[in-house]
């Protein structure tokens, strides 16, 4: 048997608390790269072309799982939205079924 | 030796010579601020995973592929941040030598400037003779070279520290599929590298030895991981100091259930009963528990009213003699008094108290109270206040106000949880009608306050038993207020002053003397 329950307010939360994850790490990646350009400038030549690339890849990595939180957030948000919107859909067409049924 | 090798050493110099370090350094204090941030966003992440999982606030296949979602996240943040780390450990070589190459460059630039004919011919000249005889006698020491040339080969040496440090800045996210500085362009990519996708396989679990080794260990395995091993191996990661109270707690009702449906003994079946109907009525009522520790054999149980986890403030109530888990309504009443009053004490603070039953408690007559039987018990007592502290440690959360509060035979047990090498991880510690401390006083008992109460009605309190009483002024304790009236079952009665005294130490509200 398959049981859904939801309590919305809390999924909001949930969502809410990865976007924000999402955002910081999002800020902490343009850290990385503005970080990576002041190595290159600062160390001219090879350790500058190498260590700049090791911090821009620090950025792109922490990008990708930023994206990918702010992924999960947005479905999460998108999902209590939609279980909002459904349960009225459902209480509207209940409401509307009981009142026909009352003056029928 | 050609002239543009001569020129390609010098104008190598004056690049050294050149390398802003100071920008160098901000930009790794920087990145090194990163790395730190990463294992607290982890924390919380995982904390997401943990309320996703425990399906309270959602449930339904699509909660579940949610859940594994920021299962596979956790993961690859945990390798990231693992990563991150070896990385940052490069970059910070990678300052220290760029700084030395610099030094050491000026240095040879500013020697060279009396050298007739500059410093390429004889660095290269040292170069080539050292090579020669290194060739005949191998390991021979090089020859003198003269303060130019030897403060040129150490900043040239330094700098290809600086080049191998920057190489391996990059190395340490080689298994995060970065080559030549080009990352996986999404998330797919990234935990393919990984093999994050799919059923998570427990971890070895460590001896438990060290709470704080056990709580970094803790905190570097991914969400996914965590509940796996909790699932796997219940019994372990239940007991194990340094791991949080949820994990435990978790871990412990899984063995609670398996007791309840199969107890091995009548004993392990009729304490997890008892365990088991006072979580239930608390919990009906509202109060929510943790279950710390369960040995049901032992007929040992910690029980938190509240969140360890999370609390300002804790109170460790460590009983006397003759308690077992059939004494939970009284224990956790007591716990549950303790709690208001320092609730009151301190307003606005998160309490948590705890019912420390984690040690073989005698039970007369059967067995005699001695200062030997409060050695083992002594020593799970400072492994699990240790523990508590090393998970706030390992999950970068703020340490709580901890105070012990001790009574009767338990004063004993703390005083060998003293005894134990390493500092008693307590704030304070609270000596309730004690049948005797060793006679090093107070400050023996290593936190910062000490506080004790005894009556004039409880002749345990005269603290004759088992060593040295507490209420005379040279053992250094403060007295709390106290009442001639109050029997040795009466610490934590309401009716007399005492309650309300330790409510105000737990919330850090009470000021010793």
């Amino acid at each position: 048997m398959c049981t859904i329950s939801v309590q919305f307010d809390a999924l909001e939360a949930l969502a809410g608390e990865l976007a924000a994850l999402a955002a910081e790490l999002d800020d902490d990646a343009a850290l990385c790269r503005s970080t990576a350009a002041a190595l290159s400038t600062a160390l001219e030549g090879d350790e500058g072309w190498t260590s700049g690339g090791a911090a821009i890849a620090w950025g792109s990595l922490t990008g990708v799982v930023a994206a990918r939180t702010a992924a999960v957030a947005a479905t999460l948000s998108a999902t209590a939205v939609a279980y909002r919107a459904a349960d009225a859909t459902l209480s509207a067409d209940v409401a509307g079924r009981r009142a026909r049924t009352v003056t029928g | 030796m050609t002239a543009s090798v001569f020129h390609r050493a010098e104008a190598r110099l004056a690049a050294l010579a050149a390398w802003d370090v100071p920008q160098v350094r901000g930009a790794v204090v920087t990145l090194g601020a990163i790395a730190e941030r990463l294992p607290a966003w982890r924390v919380r992440l995982a904390e997401v995973a943990r309320v996703l999982e425990s399906a309270e606030s959602w449930s339904g296949p699509a909660a579940r592929s949610a859940v594994h979602a920021v299962f596979d996240l956790s993961t690859v943040a945990t390798v990231l941040d693992t990563a991150l780390s070896v990385s940052q450990e490069s970059f910070e070589r990678l300052a220290g030598e760029a700084d030395a190459a610099q030094e050491r460059a000026v240095e040879a630039l500013a020697l060279a400037r009396s050298l007739e004919g500059g410093l390429s011919r004889p660095l290269a000249e040292h170069t080539e003779l050292y090579a020669t005889s290194s060739a005949l006698v191998p390991g021979v020491a090089p020859p003198d070279s003269g303060p130019a040339v030897a403060a040129a080969e150490a900043a040239l040496a330094h700098a290809d520290a600086v080049a191998a440090a920057a190489d391996a800045a990059g190395t340490a996210l080689a298994g995060l599929g970065v080559r030549d500085a080009f990352a996986p362009a999404d998330f797919t990519d990234l935990a393919s590298r990984i093999q994050v996708m799919g059923p998570v396989a427990p971890p070895p679990v460590p001896s438990g030895e060290d709470p704080a080794q056990v709580a970094v260990w803790w905190s570097n395995l991914s969400a996914g991981a965590r509940l796996a091993v909790l699932r796997a191996r219940p019994a372990a990661v239940g007991s194990l100091d340094g791991v949080p109270a949820w994990a435990r707690d978790r871990a412990n009702r899984l063995l609670l259930d398996r007791a309840r449906r199969h107890g091995r003994t009548p004993r392990a079946t009729g304490a997890a009963r008892a365990v088991a109907e006072r979580i239930a009525i608390e919990e009906a009522a509202g109060r929510p528990l943790q279950l710390h520790a369960l040995d049901l054999e032992a007929e040992e149980v910690v029980l938190v009213l509240g969140d360890l986890d999370t609390a300002d403030a804790v109170g460790v109530l460590v009983p006397g003699i003759n308690n077992s888990p059939d004494d939970l309504p009284r224990l956790v009443g007591d716990a549950g008094d303790v709690a208001e009053v320092a609730r009151a004490a301190g307003p606005g603070l998160e309490i948590a108290t705890v019912v420390w039953l984690g040690y073989a408690s005698p039970q007369l007559p059967k067995d005699r109270p001695s200062r030997s039987v409060a050695v083992k018990g002594g020593q799970k007592l400072a492994a699990a206040l240790e523990g508590m502290a090393a998970a706030r440690v390992a999950a970068r959360l703020p340490q709580a106000r901890t105070s012990v509060l001790a009574h009767s035979f338990g004063t004993v047990v703390v005083d060998e949880a003293a005894d134990v090498p390493g500092r008693l991880a307590a704030d304070a510690v609270v000596l309730l009608g004690s049948p005797g401390m060793e006679p090093e006083g107070a400050e023996s008992l290593e936190a910062p306050d000490v506080y004790d109460a005894w009556s004039a009605a409880d002749p345990v309190s005269y603290g004759v038993l088992l060593g040295s009483p507490t209420w005379v002024d040279w053992y250094g304790s403060t007295g709390l207020p106290n009442s001639h009236l109050m029997t040795h079952s009466d610490y934590y009665d309401g009716d007399f002053p005492t309650l309300g005294a330790i409510g105000a130490v737990v919330a850090g509200a009470r000021v010793p003397d």
